[in-house]
C-alpha cells in the first residue's frame, strides 16, 4: 500500500494527465513566459510559424514526434511547438496578445471555442484554403466537420477529437459477482451497479466507493449525455439554426443527471474529486483502489496505458465502455476534444504554412499515430485502415470504445450546443454541480443556473449581434 | 555611489556656476543610468499596468474582449454594490487572518531555534528559509500531491491514526484552511530569514545587562527581543499582509476558486472576470479596488503599529 501510494503520488506529479475538455494542468511549465518569436524569413526559403498548442503528457509527446517528422520531411515550413498551458489559458493568452503583432500562426483551442472564435475575427476560416485548392473533405466523417460548421463554412479544422468514456477495473466487478464484460449503458445501470461496487465495513465507514467524478470536466459529460439522448442545450437547435437566446439544459433529462450526480456524491457511493486541478484525480482514485469505476475522456488513454505498463499499479484490469446515457438514448455523441485556428493577424505566408501543416495533421496516416499515441480517435474513415491504427487497436482494445460510440450516431442525430460565453456557461454549470453535491436540491440549482445562464448568453448576444 | 565631483574653476565666477550646473546635471545622467534598470521594469510591469487598470475601469468591455464605451463610474458602482466583490473580501480577510499571525509566530519560532549556536546550526537555518526558493506553482503542486482525494499522504497519516479523513480540497468548510496551509508552508521562509537577521542584529550586551537585572527567559523575550525586533515585526506583517491580499497561484492550482467560492479571494474574482467572462473593464476595477485597499491597509499599519515599534 505504501509503495503504492508513494509511487502514485510520484506518478500525479510527473503527468498531468488529462488533456481533454475543461480543467487540466497549470504545472510549472504553464508559468513560462510565453514567447513571440514568430518570424517569417523573407528571404524566401523556410517559413517559421509558431503553433500554440495544449496538449500534455504522452499526447504532448506525440504531438512533438509528429510535428518533427514533419519539420524534417520538408524544408519549407518551420512549426514551433509553444505549450500555453490548457484551452483555456490558451484562449486567455491569445485574447491579451492580439493586437501586439505577438499571437501564433496557428493555436490549438477546445470544441467549446468555436462560436466566440468566429465572433472574433481573429480567424481565417480553413474553408478559405479547402475552397481554392479544393481539397477534398469526402474522407473526413462528417459529423465532425459539421460540428465546425457554421453558415456552410468551415471555420477551424478539427483536429484531435475526444469523447467521454466509462473506465472501470474489471477486478473489481468480479469480485462483486458483476460481468467484467459488461459495463454499466445508462446512469441508472451506474446506479445498481453502484450498490454492489460500494464496500460497507461493519462499522458503516466506507472502504471502497463505486465511481469516483470530477467536476472540472464535468460540465463537459453533461454536454454529451444531453446530445446523447437528443435533448436541447440551448435553444434554436442548439444555436445551429440561429444563434441561440437561452439555455434550456434544465429539462428532464438535465434535471436526471444532476439528481443522478447528486445522489451518488451524497449517499456516500461516489468520490468527489472536485475541480482535479491536475486532470488526473479521478484516474489515481481509480489506480489506488478507491473507486471501481470513473468517466473521463478518452484523450487520457494512452497515458493511462504508459502508467499500467510501468507494473506498479496493482490489482487493476482496466475495462472501458461508452458513456453512460439517460435510458432510452439513441446513441450518439459530440466531438470533444481540439480544433485548430489560423490567425488572420499573421502574414499570409505564414498562414499557408500554417495550411500546410494543417493538412499533413489531419493526413490518415498521422490520424493514426495520432489515434496510437494518444487516445485521440481519427477524423478519417480511412486511417481506421491502415496498418498504424490497426495494430494499436490490436494491442489496445480500449482505444475503439470512443470511436465506436462516436460512430454510431445515427445521422439525423442532434448536433453539439454552440454558445458564446461558452466558459462562462460551463463554469456555471460546474457550479450547480457543487451545490448540489452539498446537498442543495438538483432541480433548484439547474434552474438557476439556467437563468444565469440565459443571462450571459443574451448579454453577449445583445453586444456580438449579427 | 561615489561620484567625483569637478572642482569649479576658481577664475571666473560665471564659469564655475555653469561647471556646477553641469556636474550636477552630469552627476543625475549618471544617477539614471544606474536606476534605469529599475526604472524601466518598475514602469512597464507596474506603473503603466496601474495606469492602464484605471482607464479600463471607465470603459466597459465587450465579451469578446474588445473595449466598449466609455461608462465613467458605472462600473465601480456595478462592482462596490455586488454581493460577489462582498464575498471575496470577506474571503480575502479570512484568508489574510488565517494566513498572516500564524506566518509570523511560527516565522519567530523557528528563528529563535535557528538563533541557537550549535555545531551545524547553518544547515537547520538552511532548511528552514528553504520555501523562499520554492515557487508558488512548484509548492502548491506539492500540496495538491498531499491533500489529494484518494491517495493525499496526509489523509493517509489520518487514517493510520484512526482519524476521519479530511475533504481538504473539496469540502466548502476546509477548502480556505488548506489553501492558507500551503500558503503558510510557502511563506515561512521569509518571515524566517528576516526575523533571523532581526534576532541577530540585537547586541549581545542587552541580554547581558537583563541577566545582571535578574530576568528570566520570558521576561528577557519580553522587554528586549519583542521591542528590539519590533521593526521586524512591522516589516513581516506589512509585507506578509500584501502577500496574502495578492495571493493568486496556489488558488488557482489548488482549488480554483472553489468549492463554492470557498476559496474566492479578491484576485480570484478578478481573474474570472478577466479571463472566464473576459470582462476587462470589471476587472480592472477590481483590481483598483484591491490596489486602494492595500494602500490604505499598509498606511493604516504603518501609522499604528510604528508608534509601537522602538528603532534602536
Amino acid at each position: 500500500m505504501k509503495r503504492t501510494l508513494a509511487f502514485l503520488a510520484i506518478l500525479l506529479l510527473a503527468l498531468g494527465l488529462a488533456a481533454c475538455g475543461g480543467g487540466t494542468t497549470e504545472g510549472p511549465e504553464a508559468s513560462a513566459t510565453p514567447q513571440v518569436g514568430t518570424t517569417a524569413t523573407p528571404s524566401g526559403g523556410t517559413v517559421e510559424i509558431s503553433f500554440w498548442h495544449a496538449m500534455t503528457a504522452a499526447n504532448q509527446d506525440t504531438l512533438k514526434a509528429l510535428t518533427d517528422r514533419f519539420n524534417a520531411s520538408q524544408d519549407e515550413v518551420k512549426v514551433k511547438l509553444q505549450f500555453q498551458g490548457n484551452y483555456e489559458e490558451n484562449l486567455n493568452k491569445l485574447l491579451a496578445a492580439r493586437g501586439g503583432g505577438n499571437v501564433p500562426a496557428l493555436i490549438q483551442l477546445d470544441e467549446a471555442s468555436i462560436q466566440r472564435m468566429v465572433d472574433s475575427g481573429l480567424i481565417t476560416p480553413v474553408q478559405e484554403f479547402i475552397d481554392r485548392e479544393r481539397y477534398d473533405l469526402s474522407d473526413f466523417i462528417e459529423r465532425i466537420i459539421s460540428y465546425y460548421t457554421l453558415k456552410d463554412t468551415l471555420y477551424g479544422m478539427p483536429f484531435n477529437v475526444s469523447n467521454p468514456i466509462l473506465y472501470y477495473n474489471k477486478l473489481d466487478f468480479l469480485e462483486v459477482g458483476l460481468d467484467p464484460e459488461r459495463p454499466p449503458r445508462t446512469l441508472d445501470e451506474v446506479r445498481q451497479y453502484c450498490d454492489k461496487l460500494t464496500i460497507r465495513e461493519s462499522s458503516g465507514r466506507i472502504s471502497r466507493r463505486c465511481i469516483s467524478l470530477e467536476i472540472g470536466d464535468g460540465s463537459w459529460y453533461f454536454e454529451e449525455v444531453l446530445v446523447k439522448y437528443g435533448a436541447l442545450y440551448v435553444n434554436n437547435g442548439n444555436g445551429r439554426d440561429a444563434r441561440a437566446s437561452e439555455a434550456v439544459f434544465n429539462g428532464p433529462e438535465g434535471r436526471e443527471f444532476f439528481q443522478w450526480w447528486h445522489d451518488l456524491v451524497t449517499s456516500g457511493q461516489a468520490l468527489n474529486v472536485g475541480r482535479n486541478p491536475d486532470g488526473s484525480q479521478h484516474f489515481v482514485a481509480m489506480g489506488a483502489h478507491q473507486v471501481s469505476m470513473t468517466i473521463g475522456t478518452s484523450a487520457a488513454l494512452r497515458s493511462i496505458f504508459n502508467v499500467l505498463e510501468l507494473g506498479q499499479v496493482k490489482d487493476v484490469e482496466l475495462g472501458t465502455g461508452p458513456l453512460p446515457g439517460i435510458e432510452g438514448s439513441s446513441g450518439g455523441t459530440s466531438p470533444g476534444g481540439g480544433v485548430l485556428w489560423i490567425l488572420k493577424d499573421r502574414p499570409q505566408a505564414e498562414q499557408e504554412a500554417a495550411w500546410k501543416y494543417i493538412k499533413y495533421l489531419v493526413d490518415p496516416q498521422q490520424q493514426a499515430d495520432w489515434y496510437a499515441g494518444s487516445g485521440y480517435f481519427p477524423i478519417r474513415r480511412s486511417a481506421y485502415d491502415l496498418p498504424a491504427a490497426k495494430e494499436a487497436e490490436a494491442k489496445y482494445p480500449h482505444l475503439k470504445v470512443a470511436p465506436q460510440q462516436f460512430l454510431e450516431t445515427p445521422p439525423d442525430a442532434m448536433q453539439g450546443p454552440l454558445v458564446g460565453p461558452f466558459v462562462a456557461v460551463r463554469e456555471l454549470i460546474r457550479r450547480a454541480i457543487e451545490q448540489t453535491i452539498q446537498g442543495s436540491d438538483p432541480t433548484q440549482v439547474l434552474d438557476a443556473a439556467a437563468r444565469q445562464a440565459t443571462e450571459e448568453i443574451q448579454e453577449y448576444a445583445e453586444r456580438v449581434g449579427d | 555611489m561615489a561620484v567625483t565631483t569637478t572642482e569649479p574653476l576658481p577664475v571666473l565666477p560665471l564659469a564655475g556656476l555653469a561647471a556646477r550646473g553641469l556636474a550636477q546635471l552630469k552627476r543625475l545622467a549618471f544617477a539614471l543610468i544606474f536606476l534605469s534598470p529599475s526604472i524601466i521594469l518598475f514602469g512597464v510591469f507596474i506603473f503603466y499596468p496601474l495606469v492602464k487598470s484605471v482607464y479600463l475601469g471607465f470603459y466597459e468591455t465587450d465579451p469578446l474582449g474588445n473595449q466598449g464605451d466609455f461608462v465613467a463610474l458605472d462600473q465601480y458602482r456595478t462592482v462596490l454594490t455586488s454581493e460577489d466583490f462582498r464575498h471575496a473580501l470577506w474571503i480575502t480577510v479570512l484568508f489574510t487572518l488565517y494566513t498572516v499571525p500564524p506566518g509570523i509566530v511560527l516565522g519567530l519560532g523557528l528563528a529563535m531555534l535557528a538563533n541557537q549556536k550549535l555545531p551545524g546550526i547553518s544547515i537547520f537555518r538552511t532548511a528552514f528559509s528553504s520555501t523562499v526558493a520554492t515557487s508558488v506553482a512548484v509548492a502548491s503542486m506539492m500540496w495538491l500531491t498531499l491533500l489529494n482525494p484518494s491517495v493525499g499522504l496526509i489523509n493517509y497519516f489520518l487514517q493510520e491514526a484512526d482519524l476521519p479523513r479530511i475533504d481538504w480540497l473539496n469540502d466548502p468548510d476546509w477548502a480556505l484552511l488548506a489553501v492558507s496551509l500551503t500558503t503558510i508552508w510557502l511563506n515561512l521562509g521569509l518571515a524566517t530569514i528576516v526575523f533571523l537577521a532581526g534576532l541577530q542584529s540585537i547586541p549581545e550586551r542587552l541580554y547581558e545587562s537583563a541577566r545582571i537585572d535578574g530576568a528570566g527567559r520570558w521576561a528577557t523575550f519580553l522587554h528586549v527581543t519583542l521591542p528590539m525586533l519590533s521593526p521586524t515585526l512591522l516589516f513581516v506583517t506589512v509585507v506578509g499582509t500584501i502577500l496574502a491580499f495578492e495571493s493568486f497561484g496556489q488558488i488557482h492550482i489548488l482549488t480554483r476558486g472553489g468549492p463554492l467560492d470557498a476559496t474566492t479571494v479578491i484576485v480570484y474574482s478578478i481573474w474570472q472576470e478577466a479571463f472566464q467572462r473576459f470582462d476587462y473593464g470589471v476587472a480592472a476595477v477590481q483590481a483598483v479596488g484591491l490596489f486602494i485597499l492595500v494602500l490604505g491597509l499598509t498606511g493604516l499599519q504603518i501609522r499604528f503599529l510604528e508608534r509601537r515599534v522602538f528603532y534602536q
